[in-house]
């Protein structure tokens, strides 16, 4: 059935952006505020990762409930936002690149609760929507939250 | 403008090692790190040196009285301070935050140590 597709691509994508905002967490662990509040934000997906793979079972799609904490594919990220930066890069724009990843991460899933969203409705899913209703509103703030980062870091750093 | 906001967790609570929250503050007599009011003979009188506050009933569990010299501390520090047992509600530890160095080269009584950076992400009041 097809809404478990959008569960199971729902999953993999919440999957990734927990381990974006932990890695990032880690990266920028001297900045406070970005450390903190990320790391709060991962909980939210691996929250909703759990709770994917509850209602995926019913849907017969089997998905993993554990919530990533590895940031093995972020070693990948980091290693691409070094390429772009030189290998040492300035703190401020491996934040600005950090902070613009987390915001497209975000964004696409936004666009996987809208597409989970409409499924569950087409076909008359109601846990489903209940779901994407419950969990859509936070990685529209996760969103909101990079963008707003990016808005208070990137005067200075590229102006100086 | 008033905005609602979710609750979410402290990052630090009190477990088995730090049982105790921690919470720092002024007295009436002191300004800051008393650079000024410290030279002031009158307030420095009225408030010489870091105390800690203890509400009766915790003190009383742990058989502290009035005056006992206690170690506070947390992941990020320690702090020496005398006992006052005080209204304080039962589970909360109080420490004035003025003293530090600069007129006691080895004391160990800067609250400031102790308490983590970490502050609200909308409003960015320091959440200690």
């Amino acid at each position: 059935m097809k809404p478990g597709l959008a569960v199971e691509e729902l999953h993999r994508s919440e999957s990734h952006l927990t381990r974006t905002l932990l890695a990032v967490s880690d990266r920028h662990a001297a900045d406070h505020e970005v450390f903190h509040v990320a790391r709060d934000l991962a909980g939210w997906s691996q929250r909703h990762v759990t709770e994917l793979a509850r209602i995926g079972r019913d849907l017969g799609v089997e998905l993993d409930p554990e919530p990533p904490e590895d940031p093995g594919v972020l070693e990948r990220v980091r290693q691409a936002t070094s390429d772009l930066f030189g290998r040492r890069p300035e703190p401020g724009l491996l934040l600005l690149a950090d902070l613009r990843h987390v915001h497209r991460e975000a964004a696409g899933v936004s666009l996987d609760w809208e597409l989970l969203a409409q499924a569950a409705q087409g076909a008359r899913e109601r846990q489903l929507l209940e779901l994407a209703q419950r969990c859509h509103p936070d990685t529209l703030r996760q969103m909101r939250w990079a963008n707003a980062e990016l808005e208070e870091a990137a005067t200075q750093v590229l102006t100086s | 403008m008033l905005k609602a906001a979710e609750y979410v967790p402290p990052h630090e609570l009190p477990g088995q090692e730090h049982p105790f929250q921690l919470i720092t503050g002024r007295t009436l007599y002191q300004f800051h790190t008393r650079t000024k009011t410290a030279r002031a003979p009158q307030l420095q009188a009225a408030a010489a040196d870091v105390w800690v506050e203890m509400s009766a009933s915790d003190a009383a569990d742990r058989g502290l009285g009035e005056g006992d010299l206690l170690e506070v501390c947390t992941a990020r520090g320690r702090v020496e301070a005398r006992l006052r047992v005080s209204g304080i509600r039962p589970g909360v530890l109080f420490l004035p935050f003025h003293y530090g160095w600069w007129d006691s080269p080895d004391g160990q009584r800067a609250a400031n140590e102790l308490t983590p950076t970490d502050w609200d992400r909308v409003s960015k009041q320091p959440i200690f």
